[in-house]
């Protein structure tokens, strides 16, 4: 087994330089061409028009009782003894409990969830931040928000206001930064799970989840 | 495969045009890929500046490697994952048995890795009795076929339905439908109880981030997300050039890779891990190793023919654009890595591996592949050059060495060249002619019989043109 | 104006006819064309073969002999880029380099010539036929022409110029290659020879002869009866007519 110093010095050594490296000069690199100006237009149409085009459905909704409804519709197209997740602050701070009485919540405060959790066949999340560009929601995890919320259900909602829409990914990442460090997983999610695998004919909901909803606030 | 052992490149390229079937199904979906590629590049806007742009952070981090490569381990580290450092595949997988035992793994699973292919790692957990699934759709199907992948993207390009319908079935022990829906189905099915009982998850790694420490996946089915969220650890195999500089830089590749790969302007899912769970977070590994692997890599380093080499983003567009893969597939370069990029790398990782050295010749040198890299890497230049490599280290065929001796007596004076081609002419008039004769007969004549299997031979107009020049006194019209 | 043509192994020994064509069309633009006889052939064949040092023998009959002309012009893509884009590379730190990079700089595949440097790409010419039109990879990848031989072709009369699906595809020629690897080859090219059968054209024309005797060469293998032609000699004969 090499060790990091003989690793290094071999890596050195083959640049032709006889030390460790200094801080790299990024002179040479070139920064791209600009992305296109989406300043005038209404993200949120933006956002939802490319998020269908990948396979999520966006509803767009004007209040809070609207989210809830269109959660509803959406819980009640499931098999009936159904189970749904979500986050505690989901839960809370969308008044997930407003929504169809029948339903239990599983949250990722409860001491089951690691068992329970992976029979769900609906994980509501909020997103962190969403991408107007590509349609994406970009999810980081934290005690709150373990990361299988949005992977192992069939079904996976997720609940964003207007306002955490950015136009390009170079936003998302600057808003996710938090002090130079990063969650220990950042997911950028675009549609439902998908494979080409077979004779290249497109198949959805592979590993991942099937059914994307996106509800949208309006500001 | 261990390497190019199975037989010459030519061989296999045979057995391979004879395969109907084959080259129906890897035509069929490299006509797709590129077809979207080039919707998908120019739905982009400004593809040449955002490939440049692409280019020179790749070129930067390779060349400043040491210094990131170190700052990529630190900030890894104080994430709290473990870094392990591998000089060749056996090292690599000596520290990936270690973690195996160590946490007395039964069951491991992997989401597709081209670089665990490289080492060789399933045949090495194989050999030890342990149970490792491959959880991407089409290297699951591959596993249950035991057949290494043909693309680098694309695993399983030359599997027709109807023979992954007959290995599911098999698995099964019931008859699976040939709809793709069915068959995916199955293997949701079936892959959802092994990522839960799994104890490890092993990965490859698209990108490392060296300020943050952090490692990145894309994936489209999800996979790479169950093998890094439900088993207790996570290994990384991860090839030492994988790096960018920052966070920031990552944009840049989100958008090149995915449409370069398959035609779409973002990937399903890409995931930066940062380390293992926090302790407070219910899922996600207790454990991340990362191990870094050179296994050969680090010879390319201050080689100004070859050192763009690890640009790479292991796209696959130059394989779908390659006519030769087109017509072949993946198994005839008998290589890990196959297609323009594989007949590149292999000679470079193993340079003393005369089935690798076999590979460059296996190209018409159209130049497709290079102008469909995303990192403008120049492959079809570095086909010719490897070409030269072999030559100047004598290992030139010897009859080749004669014919082009020859070559360069004869076409190295115009007052030679000028009568030996008139005799040629002649020659060819008075043998093989348009090369429609028995094919015993052309035989005898090495390239002009291989030439004319299918095609026929040029016939000259009578006179060259330098010799009706000649005889006009030098002008066109003998004025 | 006053040019050296660089004919070509190929065109020199087995289509002699596409050489006159590029002279006697140059000559309708006032162009006076000489053959400097030191030429052979660029070498590509050993230099794609990894045979440097005979490349750069057989190359140098090329650098001698367009000594103290301004401008080459040849009916090849790939021949001129193979001096274009290797000549600088392969003469690295020999003696010819500075000759080699100056031949580098004043090469010129035809039509390139015809409408970079002389800019007028119409010479007049009817061709009342169905054609399509191959794309030469070196022309088009080595040398970024890919629009210049369709300017000419746009300003004949009467041409039916269809598409060649899979245009970007090479027929398989490859030089060596072609031998090297015969069977892939010629399934390249018989792919290539079913795209431009498809089509229903009755011409065939390219910019490169190494392309054009490999689908062509399965074209007459089948008996075909489309005529396969350098771009040089369809402009010629329709000026002929």
């Amino acid at each position: 087994m090499a060790s990091k110093a003989e690793f290094l010095a071999n890596i050195t050594r083959r640049l032709g330089r006889s030390g460790p490296a200094s801080v790299p000069n990024r002179g040479s690199i070139n920064a791209g061409p600009a992305e296109h100006d989406m300043s005038a237009g209404d993200l949120a149409a933006r956002f939802a028009e490319e998020a269908e085009r990948v396979g999520s459905k966006v509803v767009m909704c004007d209040s809070l009782d609207a989210v809830h409804d269109a959660l509803t519709a959406i819980i009640g197209t499931l098999p009936p003894d159904r189970v749904a997740s979500c986050s505690p602050s989901v839960l809370d701070g969308w008044g997930l409990d407003r929504v169809d009485g029948s339903i239990e919540w599983l949250t990722a405060a409860s001491e089951a969830f690691r068992e329970r959790m992976p029979a769900s066949e609906v994980g509501v999340t909020g997103a962190d931040v969403a991408i107007a560009d590509t349609g994406t929601l970009v999810l980081t995890a934290d005690a709150d928000r373990p990361r299988s919320l949005s992977l192992l259900p069939r079904v996976h909602v997720a609940l964003i206001r207007e306002e955490q829409i950015v136009a390009h990914m170079a936003e998302a990442i600057q808003r996710v930064r938090v002090n130079g460090s990063l969650p220990s997983a950042v997911q950028f999610m675009t549609g439902p799970s998908r494979s080409a695998d077979i004779e290249n004919d497109l198949s959805i909901g592979v590993h991942g989840p099937a059914e994307v909803h996106i509800l949208v606030l309006r500001s | 495969m261990s390497s190019a052992s199975n037989g010459h490149m030519t061989d296999r390229v045979d057995v391979a045009l004879a395969d109907v079937a084959l080259g129906g199904a890897v035509k069929f979906t490299t006509d797709r890929l590129r077809g979207r590629k080039a919707e998908a590049s120019e739905a982009l806007g400004d593809w040449q500046e955002w490939r440049e742009a692409g280019r020179s952070i790749r070129a930067h981090t390779v060349a400043n490697l040491d210094y990131y490569v170190d700052q990529f381990t630190t900030n890894a580290t104080a994430a709290g994952s473990t870094v392990h450092f591998a000089s060749d595949g056996v090292e690599a997988v000596a520290a990936i048995r270690q973690i195996v035992r160590e946490k007395a793994a039964k069951l491991v699973i992997k989401s597709k890795s081209m670089v665990t292919e490289e080492i060789h790692l399933n045949a090495a957990f194989e050999a030890d009795g342990l149970e490792c699934v491959e959880t991407d759709l089409g290297e699951y199907i591959l596993q249950l076929a035991k057949e290494p992948p043909s693309h680098i993207i694309v695993p399983c390009i030359h599997k027709r339905r109807s023979e992954i319908a007959a290995l599911f079935s098999a698995e099964a022990g019931r008859e699976i439908a040939q709809d793709t829906v069915s068959l995916t189905a199955f293997a949701r099915q079936k892959l959802r109880e092994t990522f839960i009982a799994a104890d490890i998850g092993i990965t490859g790694c698209n990108f490392a981030l060296a300020d943050t420490g952090s490692i990145v996946l894309f994936s489209n089915e999800g996979n790479g997300r169950m093998t890094t969220t439900l088993p207790k650890t996570h290994v990384v195999v991860m090839g030492m050039e994988r790096l960018l500089p920052t966070f920031e830089d990552l944009d840049i590749f989100a958008k090149l890779l995915p449409r370069s790969a398959t035609g779409q302007k973002i990937t399903s899912y890409m995931t930066v891990l940062t380390g293992p769970r926090r302790d407070c977070e219910v899922d996600g590994p207790d454990d991340v190793h990362i191990v870094i692997l050179d296994n050969g890599r680090s010879n390319q380093l201050g080689d100004p023919e070859f050192q763009e080499i690890l640009n790479c983003i292991r796209c696959g567009a130059c394989l779908n654009v390659c006519p030769v893969y087109r017509h072949v597939g993946g198994h005839a370069y008998g290589n890990v890595y196959p297609g323009p990029i594989g007949a590149v790398l292999a000679p470079l990782l193993r340079p003393d591996d005369p089935a690798a050295a076999e590979l460059p010749y296996a190209s018409s040198l159209c130049g497709a592949c290079a102008e469909a890299c995303p990192v403008k890497i120049p492959l079809h230049d570095m086909l010719v050059r490897l070409r030269a490599r072999n030559v100047a280290r004598g290992n030139g065929k010897p009859e080749e060495q004669i014919a082009f001796t020859g070559f360069a007596k004869l076409f190295g004076s115009a007052s030679l060249y000028g009568p030996m081609m008139q005799l040629a002419r002649l020659g060819q008039k008075l043998t093989v002619g348009n090369g429609r004769r028995p094919q015993w007969f052309m035989n005898l004549f090495g390239p002009a019989g291989a030439w004319a299997k299918g095609r026929d031979l040029p016939t000259s107009q009578g006179a060259s043109f330098r010799e009706r020049w000649a005889k006009r006194g030098g002008h066109r019209n003998g004025k | 104006m006053r040019v050296a043509l660089f004919v070509t192994c190929l065109v020199d020994q087995y289509f002699p006819k596409v050489a006159e064509a590029v002279v006697d069309l140059l000559a309708m633009k006032g162009v006076t064309v000489a053959f400097p006889a030191r030429q052979t052939c660029c070498g590509q064949p050993a230099f794609n073969n990894g045979y440097t040092a005979e490349a750069r023998t057989v190359g140098k009959t090329l650098v001698q002999a367009f000594d103290g002309f301004t401008h080459v012009v040849t009916p090849s893509g790939s021949c001129a880029g193979m001096i274009r884009h290797y000549y600088p590379e392969l003469f690295a730190g020999t003696p010819d380099h500075e000759a080699a990079t100056a031949l580098a700089a004043k090469t010129y595949e035809f039509t390139e010539f015809v409408t970079h440097v002389l800019g007028d790409p119409d010479f007049g010419a009817i061709f009342p036929h169905r054609a399509v039109y191959h794309t030469g990879c070196h022309g088009a990848r080595l040398l970024g022409l890919r629009d210049e031989p369709l300017e000419l072709l746009a300003k004949v009369k009467e041409l039916d110029l269809v598409p060649l699906p899979f245009a970007q595809d090479c027929c398989g020629f490859g030089g060596t290659f072609a031998v090297k690897f015969a069977n892939l080859s010629v399934a390249m090219a018989t792919e290539k020879a079913r795209n431009v059968t498809e089509t229903g054209a009755n011409v065939l024309v390219g910019t490169d002869v190494g392309c054009l005797m490999n689908i062509g060469g399965v074209l007459r293998r089948q008996d075909s009866p489309i005529r396969v032609l350098h771009l040089a000699e369809l402009l010629h004969e329709g000026t002929r007519r």
